[in-house]
Formats: structure tokens, C-alpha cells, sequence
């Protein structure tokens, strides 16, 4: 029986190519997509989970009235371990800033080491495969290296013992070398190096009051998360730790299972977010349910034509459950060669995805839940998709074949439900789309505030910062520099947030106010290209300004309340300055966050201050591509003149400005990509559907004609339904969208608005799709000679 | 064999019942020719689809072999006419999709018979009508005096009680159709009782009774 059935199939298969092929390849394609989008929900889901103990270890998050951050002084981490029975490891963790390290003839940027206890390696599973903890990470010189690094560094040679050169000062020796770091790990890191390093290298402050690491526990389970929340605030509170003590912070725990797609701020480390998986799943889903879609309308449409075999089927003594089992078998091939071809667009499109996400995902069949999802997708697409085309064909009466009745079966309702909510969910994605394009172009246009210009930065690195007053005037003597400054880090970074400032009339309830301190050196507003609004920029004229003068942004006025600021005092860490001017707000920090209020002071020390800070270059407008390469050229001169080991690097910094929205301009690419998909396969669906019914109405068509119809007008009475389905489904899609997208661009604290052509335009572009669509099917179908449609009946 | 007691059938639209058969009784015995006539519209084929249990009645009581059909249920009802009803057609109603031989083995297949038994009784069904060169061609590229034979081929290969012929040589040439019709004769001889209907004279006078319908009321003429 199941061998016939399914010969059946694929002989009706066979015979029906271009019903087949459209229904095939629309499931495939939808199956392709939720395949693909699948693997990359799971991959993020799949964060941190190869960790033994990712469910006992959890992070020490800082709580503020502000938002909270994830830093915590460096005795915390043994002091809890010490006292806390319910605390068994304990591990701090400090990312080192970006050294310059060289073995031999090679010399490398490391921008991605840490700072570990060993109990690090304990309480997380990355193993060594040459030395061992035990002997290699013990003294202060000892660092611990991944695979890929001791490869880039020491080729086939053992690194175990090598001495690997730091900025030309120092040497650290190999103990370790370990496993390359999953990429589905939210802790990503080259190299470690033991904390009795920072001891010898203080690279930052090590007190109670040094919020510069982050600490990690592994607890005894089960565990009062909020008991133990409390026991470590009170231990920090004891060791007069002031944050806690005198502003009110507290310590949290967040686990290990949360850090990646649950970050706490906008500043973490982590690049995962829960709500992308959510959007992407719904993706996923609306791909499988659009194709699905598709199948059960086509499916319907064709079963008139099946109306004949399914009746003599009947009358030769077949019983419903003999035609539903037929055409589920047939639908169940359907499925099932789909999926066999959605299988091979994913590994045709699997290198493309992957350079899209920057994800390294490979389709494993033989991963229990892989075959799990697909089968299920393919059971689903099967059962659920050719459930209600089987049991409405079903049904049939014979006799209705007898009668000659060509009678719709099928409810034409349903078909039409279907077909305008595909168009509904076509226009929605569209809309989406457009808003989020829009989103991101504002975002682009309005954090980019030196248009036309270049700025260009490179890190103070080795030399640049004590020679770098002859750095700037030799970088200045090329005519196409207009300026150049220093700060103490990119103006992307948070680099350092405080209360710790005072002004003339503060208020006790401004002690929570955090403002952004940011170290400078003379002509930094100029060469950033931001406006002084009142008073002065720094100037070499008044050497009072070093280290007391401050300069407030527009937003630090506003929330500190200060009316005619200049003149006024202000002071940092007790430090007493006047206030000598107000620059405009910049936008260099991601536009997902407030502004910050920002007080700017000069360099006191800049070698040491400037040490994790950037110099910047600003270049005259209307530059060539060879006249900025020139520059380039002149610069990297500079730099070659005063160091000997860094290698020479530099960034423009629209670009590192518009990284910070890397991730989100590509997923949401990602989603545009998605949604095309969608629209096409609505789209295979309406020409299959359009076919159909111009097959169908022949007959009518024929009488028309012969009654006098022109071409135009039979091509009008084809298209005028859909027209009318299009119309409804903008009336379901335009609210919807609105809603959507509302709470979409709520993540913005600057935002566009969503204006009424985006709507208009996606319902245009709707239209229009489906109009082309079917018009070369009402144009044939106008254009046949009537005589040969009336011939047959 | 079949006992027919006053049935009705009417389509019921808002308003008004549309009448298709009335007050219809009819007995007909194992092993007759019995002969419905009458013009176009007449309630012919529905009155024959009523008998092979395609069609519903509106009213009144239908026996087979004393089980009360009008009571059965689809599934009790499928089994029925799956075990003793053939069908002929004028149209034929082949199986486009399906060669010569599968449409042959289609009715077994939905009895349950066995894969070799469903072999040897389409082979014998094949031999009886000499039709086995054309067991492995398309509907379409038969004849239609070669298409009715395997139409009637795979209506008696359930070996059936009764057949149903809904003009069966309605769309052959005359040749063919007295090949035909000598065909339903010789199987009537062989006892399998045959309900035909037509409404050419020559044919009728194949059977042994003729019921004339008219605007859905029947009138029985000599045998």
C-alpha cells in the first residue's frame, strides 16, 4: 500500500512539473531559512553552556543608582573566597590593554589578554595541552597562551619556556599553552597572565576602592543567591570599601547562563542579546509558516483538478482514509524532497551566512537535536501543511464527478485568508525593513558630526607619548594636517565615570550624578571638530590650565544646573578649578545610550595618563585618495622615527565610531535578507495561485471574449481581486508594523520617526510584486483565443 | 437483492426543494438486466448513483441483501459497495496518472488483497479481455472502445454482484458499443446481476426490465 502510494506521488510529482517544482521549491526555500536561522539561534543560545560548571559560577555585578556595571576591586575576589563558606572559587579578572609583543623577528599588537587567579582555570573549562597550571602560572612573568597565538609566535617549535619580548621593556616566559577558546565562549582571550603580575606591573589600582576587575565565583549549590548578595556587600562595607560604604552601591550575583544574551549595560562585554533571538526565531517561524502557507493554498487550488481521481477512487472502493493517507504520502514527498533541498541552499549559502554573522556554523547532521529540528520541520511542514488540503479533498462526494459539477470544493475564504495574511506579513516585513534602514542611516548621519572631514587616530603606543610634542609638530609639518591632539581613550569608550566631582551650588541630590572625565591634550575640540557654545578651548597661553581648568559639555550644564558656567568652580577628586568654557555634545558614544555629561581637563602626565589613549589626526577637507594616503605615508614616517618595536597602526575614526553598531547593522541585514525571502516566497506561491486560477477560468474568460471583452478588460477582471486581498492585508500590516517597530526603535535614545511613506511605500511595493506576478498570467490567459477554451466544454 | 421503498431526493436551497426523484420503489432481483430510460434531467443517474451508494437520499429506505443501507455508516457503507458494486461510466473515468495495469489492480488494492493474488487477478482480468500488450499504457493512449473495455475490466475484477452502467456506450461508435453491450449480456448470463441506464432504445432491449423515469417519477414498462 505504502509503495503505491508513494510511486503515486512521485508519478503525480513527475506529471504536474510546474505545480511541483513552485510548491518544492517555495518549502525549500522557507526550510532553507529556518534551517540556517536555527543554527544561529542555537549557536547563541549555545554560549557558555561547554563550561562543567556553568551552572555553579556567577559574576559580581556592582549595582549603582544608575545603571548597574560589572566592576569590582581587586581584594574582593579571595576576600569573599576567604570568608564566605558558600563561596568555593573565587577568580578576578582584568583585561590588559593592548601590549606590543615580539619574539625573535615578530612582533604582534596583543589586544586581547587577561589577568586571571588560577582558580580561573579551575572554575572554567579551558584546558591546557602543554605545561600546567601547577608550573606555569605561578610567578610574575609567567604567561599562558592559546594554540592559535603560540602557532602565530613559534610556528612548530614547543613555545613551553620561550621568552616572548613585552614593548621592548620585558620578557615573559610560556608555562602554558591552551586549548583555543570556543567561539561560543562570552570570556574571548589570547593570552593570561597570572595576578601576581599586576602585583609587579601595576597597570591599575589594586585597593577596595579600585573598581577595575571584574570577579567571578564558583558557589556551593544550592545556593541564597540573594544571602550570598548580601554577605558580599557587607564584607566590602567591613573593608571600607567606599563606593559601598559611602554611596550606596551593592554587589549582585548574575549567573554564568545569563552573561552573554542577558548583558547588564550597554558597556558589557558580551555581544549576544535575547531580543535578537526572539526577532529571529519569530523570522524563522514566519519563513516556515509562509511557505506552509503557500503548500496548503496551491495544494487547495489543485484539488479540483484532483476531484476526478479522488472520485473514481471512491467508486472503485477507496474510503477517506485510503485518499488521505494518498495524498499525505504525496504531500510527505513533497516535504521531504523540499527538505533534501533546503539541506544542500544551506550548504551553499552556509559560507555566506557565516561571513555575514561572523559566526563559524556547520550544519552536523548527526547532532541528536539537529535531526530532531529537522525532522520535526519536515513532519510539520508535511502533517500540518497537507492536513487540511488531504481532508478537504477528501471529502468529495463521488457523485460530484458524476454531476459534472467543476464546483470550488474548497473554501475560496480560506484561500483568501491565507493569501492576505502572506501579503500582510509581506508588507510588515517591508515596513520593518524600511524603518530599520532608516534607524541606522540617522544613526550613521547624526553620530558622524565631522562630516566632510578626516580624522585619523593611532594609539600612544611605545615612544609616542613621551616624544609627543615632537610627534605633533612633525606629524603638522605636512600641509594636509590641520590638527592634531591626544586623549585619554577613543571617544567611544567609557574610560572614566564618576561622582567624584563638585561645583559651585551642587545639591545633595545631585551626589548620584555620574559625569564622563576625559583627559586631553591642547587642541583636542579643534582637531574633533567640536564647537566651543561659551568661554575658552585650553590654550598653551594660560599654563594655569594644566590639570585645574575643566571644560563642561552642553549636557554637563543641563544636569548640573549651572547657569553662566564660566568662571565657575569646579573640582575633580578635590581637585579646585574655574570652568573656562562649554563645548557642544558629541556623539561618539552609541546613540542607544542618554547623553553624557562630560567635564574635559588637560594632560597633566601624558606618557603615563595617555597610556591606553589615542592620538588624533584631523586632515584638511577635499583630500584624494592618494593625497590621504600621502598623509598616511608621512604619518607612519613619524612614527617610525620615534619607535622601534610597535608596529604601525592607525584607524579612521568614522569607522571605529560606527563600529559600536556593527552588530546591529548586521543582523539587521540579516533580517532584510529574511525578509526578501519571505516575499519571495509569497510571491512563488501568488504565481503558482494565479496560474491556477487562469487555468481555472479559461471557460469564463472564453465566453467574455466571444461576448465582446477586450484584452485590457479581461486582464482587469484577473487582477482586480488581488488587488482588492492587497488592499485588506495593508489594513491589517500597517497597525501591526506600527506597533512593532514602535517598540523596536524604544531602544533608541535617539531615534527617527516612522513616517507615513514607509507605509505606503511597502504596500506600494506589495502591489506592485504582486501584480507583476500575476500579469503575465492574466496577459496569457486575455490574450488566448477563446475558441480553444470553449472547445472542451 | 435490492429493495428500494419510497425514496426521495430534492436539493433544498433557501426557498424551495428542487425534486430529483420521487416516491421511487424498486425491487430488483440477483441476476436481472434491469434498463433505466428516460430524457435529459430525468433523475436517471441519480437514481443509479443512489443504488451504488455514491449518492445520499433525501428520504426513504434502501436494503442490500437486507442491510439497511440508508442506516449504514460511510465505513460500513464503503465496504459494502467495495465488495459488490462495479461501476462502468460513459466517460470511462480512468485514472489519467495510472497505466492499464495499476488502474486494473486499484480496486483490489483498497479491498486488501494480497500483492501475489492481486498479481494473478489482474493477469487473468488482462487475458480475458486481451488487453495484456496495453498493460503498461496511458489512459490517453487508448481508444475509447479500449478504455471502456478496461473500465469494465476493473469493475469486474472485484468480482461484483452488481454492476452499474451510466451509459456505457454513450460515447463509442456503434461497433463498439454492440461489442460492449454483448459483453454486459454474456456477464448477465454469467449471473452478475447489471443495472444499466440509457436512453437509446437498441441498447434497452439488452435488458430484461426497462423503468421509465420521468421528471423524477417513475413508470415500469413490460419486460
Amino acid at each position: 500500500m505504502l509503495k503505491n502510494y508513494l510511486k503515486f506521488s512521485l508519478r503525480h510529482i513527475r506529471r504536474n512539473k510546474i505545480y511541483s517544482s513552485i510548491n518544492i521549491i517555495g518549502l525549500a526555500i522557507g526550510i532553507a531559512g529556518f534551517f540556517l536561522i536555527m543554527l544561529w539561534v542555537q549557536d547563541e543560545l549555545s554560549f557558555d553552556k561547554f563550561h562543567e560548571n556553568r551552572d555553579s559560577i556567577y559574576r559580581v555585578v556592582c549595582e549603582t543608582k544608575g545603571e548597574p556595571f560589572f566592576g569590582s576591586p581587586a581584594p574582593l575576589a579571595p576576600t569573599i573566597a576567604n570568608e564566605l563558606p558558600e563561596v568555593l572559587r573565587s577568580t578576578r579578572l582584568y583585561r590588559v590593554p593592548r601590549f606590543v609583543f615580539g619574539y625573535e623577528e615578530k612582533s604582534f599588537y596583543e589586544d586581547n589578554g587577561i589577568v586571571v587567579d588560577p582558580a580561573f582555570f579551575h572554575m572554567f573549562s579551558f584546558p591546557f595541552i602543554k605545561g600546567s597550571l601547577e608550573t606555569g602560572f605561578t610567578n610574575p612573568d609567567h604567561i599562558v597562551i592559546t594554540e592559535s597565538m603560540a602557532q602565530k609566535y613559534f610556528g612548530a617549535d614547543d613555545p613551553i619556556n620561550k621568552k616572548i619580548n613585552v614593548e621592548g621593556e620585558g620578557f615573559l616566559v610560556v608555562g602554558g599553552v591552551l586549548k583555543d577558546i570556543p567561539a561560543n565562549s562570552h570570556l574571548q582571550f589570547d593570552y593570561a597572565l597570572p595576578y601576581v603580575f599586576l602585583q609587579d606591573v601595576r597597570l591599575c589600582g589594586l585597593e577596595w576602592g579600585d573598581f577595575n576587575f571584574k570577579t567571578y565565583v564558583q558557589l556551593n549549590l544550592p545556593l541564597n543567591q540573594e544571602d550570598v548578595q548580601k554577605k558580599i556587600t557587607q564584607i566590602a562595607i567591613d573593608n571600607d570599601c567606599p563606593q559601598i560604604k559611602y554611596d550606596g552601591f551593592s554587589f549582585s550575583l548574575q549567573s554564568l547562563k545569563d552573561m552573554y544574551l542577558h548583558p547588564i549595560s550597554a558597556y558589557d562585554i558580551q555581544l549576544g542579546d535575547m531580543k535578537y533571538i526572539y526577532i529571529f526565531s519569530i523570522v524563522a517561524l514566519l519563513l516556515l509558516g509562509v511557505a506552509c502557507i503557500n503548500f496548503i493554498n496551491l495544494s487547495t487550488a489543485r484539488a479540483i483538478v484532483r476531484v476526478k481521481e479522488v472520485s473514481i477512487r471512491k467508486t472503485v472502493g477507496a474510503d477517506r482514509r485510503h485518499i488521505i493517507a494518498q495524498l499525505w504520502s504525496e504531500f510527505f514527498v513533497f516535504a521531504l524532497s523540499a527538505s533534501v533541498i533546503a539541506l544542500a541552499i544551506v550548504q551553499v549559502a552556509m559560507p555566506y551566512f557565516n561571513q555575514l554573522t561572523e559566526k563559524q556554523l556547520a550544519l552536523h547532521f548527526m547532532q541528536p537535536h539537529m535531526l530532531i529540528l529537522m525532522i520535526s520541520a519536515i513532519c510539520c511542514c508535511g502533517l500540518v501543511a497537507g492536513l487540511y488540503p488531504a481532508i478537504s479533498i477528501s471529502v468529495f462526494q463521488p457523485v460530484r464527478l458524476m454531476q459534472r459539477q467543476t464546483m470550488g470544493l474548497n473554501s475560496p475564504f480560506l484561500r483568501r485568508l491565507l493569501v492576505v495574511s502572506q501579503f500582510a506579513l509581506s508588507i510588515l516585513l517591508i515596513v520593518c525593513t524600511l524603518v530599520v534602514a532608516q534607524q541606522m542611516r540617522y544613526i550613521h548621519d547624526k553620530s558622524w558630526t565631522l562630516r566632510d572631514d578626516v580624522v585619523l587616530h593611532m594609539p600612544i603606543k611605545e615612544n609616542i607619548g613621551i616624544k609627543f610634542d615632537v610627534v605633533k609638530n612633525e606629524l603638522l609639518l605636512h600641509p594636509n594636517i590641520v590638527a592634531v591632539s591626544a586623549k585619554d581613550a577613543l571617544p567611544t569608550m567609557l574610560n572614566n565615570n564618576t561622582t567624584g566631582v563638585w561645583w559651585t551650588g551642587k545639591t545633595d541630590a545631585q551626589n548620584s550624578l555620574h559625569i564622563e572625565t576625559i583627559r586631553v591634550s591642547h587642541d583636542y575640540f579643534t582637531t574633533m571638530g567640536l564647537a566651543l557654545t561659551e568661554g575658552r578651548a585650553f590654550s598653551q597661553d594660560f599654563s594655569d590650565d594644566e590639570g585645574v581648568a575643566y571644560i563642561l559639555n552642553e549636557e554637563a550644564v543641563r544636569q548640573t544646573g549651572l547657569s553662566d558656567p564660566v568662571g565657575k568652580s569646579f573640582a575633580l577628586y578635590r581637585r579646585q578649578g574655574p570652568i573656562i568654557g562649554v563645548v557642544q555634545d558629541s556623539y561618539f558614544h552609541t546613540l542607544k545610550q542618554p547623553k553624557r555629561p562630560q567635564a574635559f581637563y588637560l594632560f597633566t602626565n601624558l606618557p603615563r595618563e595617555g597610556f591606553f589613549g589615542s592620538v588624533f589626526i584631523r586632515i584638511s577637507k577635499t583630500q584624494s585618495h592618494a593625497d590621504v594616503q600621502a598623509v598616511i605615508s608621512h604619518i607612519e614616517s613619524v612614527w617610525r622615527g620615534v619607535n622601534q618595536i610597535a608596529p604601525f597602526e592607525y584607524h579612521f575614526l568614522d569607522q571605529t565610531i560606527q563600529k559600536q553598531y556593527q552588530d546591529e547593522q548586521r543582523l539587521m541585514f540579516l533580517f532584510g535578507i529574511f525578509s526578501a525571502v519571505a516575499i519571495l516566497i509569497s510571491c512563488l506561491g501568488l504565481f503558482g495561485l494565479a496560474t491556477f486560477m487562469a487555468e481555472r477560468r479559461t471557460k469564463e474568460i472564453g465566453i467574455r471574449k466571444a461576448l465582446g471583452s477586450t484584452v485590457p478588460g479581461v486582464i482587469m477582471l484577473l487582477t482586480r481581486s488581488f488587488a482588492t486581498w492587497v488592499l485588506i492585508a495593508n489594513i491589517i500590516a500597517w497597525p501591526l508594523a506600527w506597533f512593532i517597530m514602535n517598540k523596536w526603535l524604544q531602544n533608541f535614545v535617539y531615534r527617527t520617526e516612522m513616517t507615513w511613506w514607509m507605509f505606503v511605500l511597502a504596500g506600494g511595493m506589495a502591489f506592485v510584486i504582486a501584480l507583476l506576478t500575476i500579469s503575465w498570467q492574466a496577459i496569457r490567459a486575455a490574450t488566448a483565443n477563446p475558441v480553444e477554451a470553449l472547445r472542451y466544454e | 437483492m435490492i429493495k428500494l421503498i419510497d425514496i426521495e431526493k430534492y436539493y433544498a436551497n433557501k426557498f424551495v426543494k428542487t425534486f430529483v426523484l420521487r416516491n421511487i420503489s424498486l425491487d430488483i432481483q440477483e441476476g436481472e438486466f434491469l434498463t433505466i430510460m428516460g430524457p435529459s434531467g430525468a433523475g436517471k443517474s441519480t437514481l443509479l448513483h443512489i443504488v451504488g451508494m455514491l449518492d445520499d437520499m433525501s428520504s426513504g429506505e434502501y436494503y442490500f441483501y437486507d442491510e439497511p443501507v440508508h442506516q449504514l455508516k460511510e465505513k460500513d457503507r464503503t465496504r459494502l459497495h467495495q465488495q459488490n458494486i462495479g461501476f462502468v461510466f460513459q466517460q470511462y473515468h480512468l485514472i489519467d496518472d495510472l497505466t492499464v495495469y495499476e488502474n486494473l489492480e486499484t480496486p483490489l488494492i483498497y479491498k486488501k488483497v494480497k500483492g501475489s493474488e492481486r498479481k494473478s487477478m489482474v493477469a487473468d482480468m488482462l487475458d480475458r479481455f486481451s488487453i495484456v500488450a496495453k498493460k503498461d499504457l496511458f489512459p490517453n493512449q487508448l481508444s475509447g472502445g479500449q478504455q471502456q473495455l478496461v473500465a469494465i475490466a476493473r469493475a469486474l475484477i472485484i468480482n461484483p454482484k452488481l454492476i452499474l452502467a451510466d451509459e456505457p456506450t454513450g460515447n463509442l461508435n456503434s461497433k463498439q458499443g454492440f461489442e460492449i453491450m454483448d459483453m454486459l449480456k454474456e456477464l448477465n448470463d454469467q449471473g452478475v446481476t447489471i443495472v444499466q441506464v440509457t436512453h437509446d432504445e437498441k441498447k434497452a432491449e439488452y435488458g430484461n426490465r426497462i423503468v421509465n423515469l420521468l421528471d423524477g417519477w417513475m413508470e415500469e414498462s413490460g419486460t
